[in-house]
C-alpha cells in the first residue's frame, strides 16, 4: 500500500507542477502590458538589432553597447507609441520605421564612430601595447625555452640517448655542435618568436579598442604590417651570430608575429606563471639526478683508448711540406686567440730562422672533424673538399709574426691556421702550425642565405 | 553621413543642455528635428549624431539611472 500511495501522491505533484506550468504560460501569452525596461524585445525588434549589429562594423565593446542603447530605445519608443492608443505589434513597427533601415543606421553608426582621431589613437595605442606585449612575451619565451631546455637535456641524455647515438652514428654531417648551431641566437631567437606573437595578439586587439574597428578587419593589416617590419629587420639589418637552426628561427619571427595577430581568442592573456613554476620545479627534480647519472655512466670509458696523431700530420702536407722536421724553439711562445671568429695570431720564431723565408704569411684552411681521433679529443684535418685556404694575412714581422684573420663571414665554423714561407728554392713550406680555431658566421640572415662554405 | 551640420549640432547640444539625457529623453526635447532628416524620420539620424559628438570629444556617455531608477545611456555636454 505504501508504495501505491508514494506513486499517486507522485502523480499528483507532477499534474499540479504540469498545470502551473500551462498556467503560467497561458497567462503570460495573454498578458499586455506596457514594455518596460529590461522586458524582451518582440521578435521584429531583435531581429532589427540583429541586423545592424550584422553591418556595424565596430569593435566587439562599442557593438554591445550599441546594442543595448538601440534596444533600450526601442523599449521606450514603443511604450511611448502603445500609451497613444496602438497595440503592440503596431506600436513595434512604427518604432522601427522610424529608425530607418537598419543597415543605413548601421552605417552612419559605423562613420561616426571611425574618425579619425580614433585610428590614430588605435594606431598609437596600438604600438604601445605591443611594446608591452613584446617584454611580457620575451619573459614567457625566456622561461618556456629555459624549460624547454631541461626537457630537452633529460630527453635526449636519458631516455632518447640510444636513439640520439644512433642518430649521431649514422648521420655524421649533421652537426649538434653548440657553435655550429650559434645556440645562443637560437634560444634568443625562439624567445623573440614567442615575445612577437604576445606583442601581436595584444597589440591588434588595443588599435581595435582604440580605433573601435573590429579585429577581424583591423588584424590581416596589422599581421602585413608587421611581418613586413620584421622580415625586412630579421633579414636585412638584426645581427647576429647564425647557422641555419638561427636562420630557420629568426625567419619564423615574422611569421609568428602574423600568427599572433590573426589568431582568434580572447584579448586577455594571463602568463601562467604558476603552472610554469611547477613545471619548472619538475623539471628540476627530474633533470638533476637524470644528468648525474647520465654523466657518471657516459663518462666512464670516454677518455679512455689511444690514437696517433701522425696520420693527421700526412694531411696537413696538402697545404704545403713542412719546412724541417724541427721547428726551431720560439722564443715568445706562440699560438693564437679566436673570439668567435676573429683570429689572432702571434709567433715568435729566431730571427735567423725567418731570415730564411719571403711572404711569411698566415693562412686560414677549412677544417673539418679528423676521424682518426676520437670525438672528445677535437683533432681537425684540411677540408678535403677544398685545395686552397679561405684567407690568408700577411705576417707582420715587428719582434715576432703578428696578424689577424676575420672569418666570420663564411658558413664554415672549424679552422686550422698555418703559418707558411716561401724558401730559399723558391717553394712554400709550412712554417709553424696549425692552430685550431673556431668561428661563429656573424651577420644578417641575408648575409647568411649568400655567404658561401 | 555621419557629420553633421553646426546648427543641427547646436540644437542638439541646446537640447540636452547641462542635463544628462537618454537619446530617447534628448529626442522629447527637440522641437525640430535634430538633424536634417535622411531616413524616413529624424530618429534615424539621431544616435549617429549622437555618437559623432562623442567621439568629437562634445559629448561624454554614461550609463546611468534616472529619477526612477531606469538606467539608460545617457550623454551629456563634456566638462573641459
Amino acid at each position: 500500500m505504501d508504495s501505491v500511495a508514494l506513486a499517486v501522491l507522485v502523480g499528483v505533484v507532477v499534474a499540479l507542477l504540469f498545470w502551473l506550468v500551462r498556467a503560467r504560460r497561458r497567462g503570460g501569452a495573454a498578458e499586455a502590458r506596457p514594455l518596460g525596461a529590461g522586458d524582451r524585445l518582440p521578435s521584429e525588434a531583435d531581429e532589427f538589432l540583429a541586423a545592424v549589429d550584422r553591418n556595424l562594423g565596430l569593435h566587439s565593446e562599442a557593438r554591445a553597447e550599441v546594442h543595448a542603447e538601440l534596444a533600450d530605445h526601442l523599449r521606450d519608443s514603443i511604450e511611448a507609441i502603445e500609451a497613444e492608443g496602438l497595440d503592440r505589434d503596431r506600436a513595434t513597427r512604427e518604432a522601427l520605421a522610424r529608425l530607418g533601415r537598419p543597415e543605413e543606421l548601421a552605417r552612419q553608426l559605423r562613420e561616426a564612430h571611425h574618425t579619425t582621431r580614433r585610428l590614430l589613437a588605435g594606431a598609437a595605442g596600438g604600438v604601445f601595447q605591443t611594446g608591452f606585449g613584446f617584454v611580457g612575451g620575451w619573459f614567457i619565451g625566456t622561461v618556456l625555452v629555459m624549460l624547454g631546455l631541461l626537457a630537452g637535456t633529460v630527453l635526449l641524455n636519458g631516455l632518447l640517448k640510444p636513439v640520439v647515438d644512433f642518430l649521431a652514428a649514422h648521420l655524421p654531417s649533421v652537426s649538434t655542435d653548440a657553435d655550429d648551431l650559434a645556440t645562443n641566437s637560437a634560444y634568443a631567437g625562439l624567445a623573440v618568436c614567442v615575445a612577437v606573437f604576445t606583442a601581436a595578439r595584444q597589440g591588434v586587439r588595443a588599435f581595435s579598442r582604440y580605433s573601435q574597428r573590429p579585429v577581424r578587419s583591423v588584424a590581416p593589416w596589422w599581421a602585413l604590417t608587421g611581418a613586413l617590419a620584421l622580415a625586412y629587420l630579421v633579414l636585412f639589418v638584426v645581427t647576429a651570430n647564425q647557422s641555419w637552426l638561427t636562420v630557420l628561427i629568426e625567419l619564423a619571427i615574422p611569421v609568428s608575429f602574423a600568427a599572433g595577430a590573426l589568431v582568434k581568442g580572447k584579448a586577455g592573456f594571463r602568463i601562467p606563471w604558476a603552472r610554469l613554476g611547477v613545471a619548472a620545479m619538475a623539471l628540476t627534480l627530474i633533470a638533476v639526478p637524470a644528468l648525474l647519472i647520465a654523466s657518471s655512466v657516459s663518462g666512464a670509458g670516454q677518455m679512455s683508448g689511444g690514437w696517433s696523431i701522425d696520420g693527421l700530420m700526412r694531411d696537413y702536407d696538402r697545404v704545403a711540406p713542412q719546412w724541417e722536421a724541427n721547428t726551431p724553439a720560439m722564443e715568445t711562445g706562440g699560438g693564437g686567440g679566436c673570439c668567435y671568429g676573429i683570429v689572432f695570431e702571434d709567433v715568435g720564431l729566431d730571427a735567423a730562422y725567418v731570415a730564411q723565408f719571403h711572404d711569411i704569411r698566415f693562412e686560414a684552411w677549412r677544417a673539418v672533424p679528423w676521424s682518426g681521433a676520437p670525438d672528445w679529443a677535437e683533432q681537425y684535418t684540411v677540408d678535403p673538399a677544398f685545395s686552397g685556404p679561405y684567407a690568408t694575412a700577411p705576417a707582420n714581422i715587428a719582434g715576432s709574426l703578428t696578424s689577424q684573420l676575420d672569418l666570420r663571414h663564411t658558413r664554415t665554423t672549424r679552422w686550422l691556421i698555418f703559418l707558411t714561407g716561401i724558401g730559399p728554392d723558391g717553394h712554400r713550406y709550412r712554417l709553424i702550425g696549425p692552430d685550431q680555431a673556431r668561428s661563429v658566421f656573424s651577420g644578417t640572415v641575408w648575409d647568411w642565405l649568400t655567404a658561401g662554405s | 553621413m555621419a557629420s553633421i551640420d553646426r546648427a543641427s549640432r547646436e540644437r542638439l547640444l541646446a537640447a540636452i543642455g547641462d542635463d544628462r539625457l537618454s537619446g530617447f529623453e534628448a529626442l522629447g526635447r527637440l522641437e525640430t528635428p535634430p538633424l536634417p532628416p535622411e531616413g524616413p524620420s529624424a530618429e534615424a539620424s539621431l544616435y549617429p549624431a549622437l555618437h559623432r559628438l562623442e567621439a568629437d570629444g562634445q559629448l561624454e556617455a554614461a550609463w546611468l539611472p534616472n529619477a526612477s531608477g531606469t538606467v539608460r545611456r545617457r550623454y551629456g555636454r563634456r566638462r573641459r
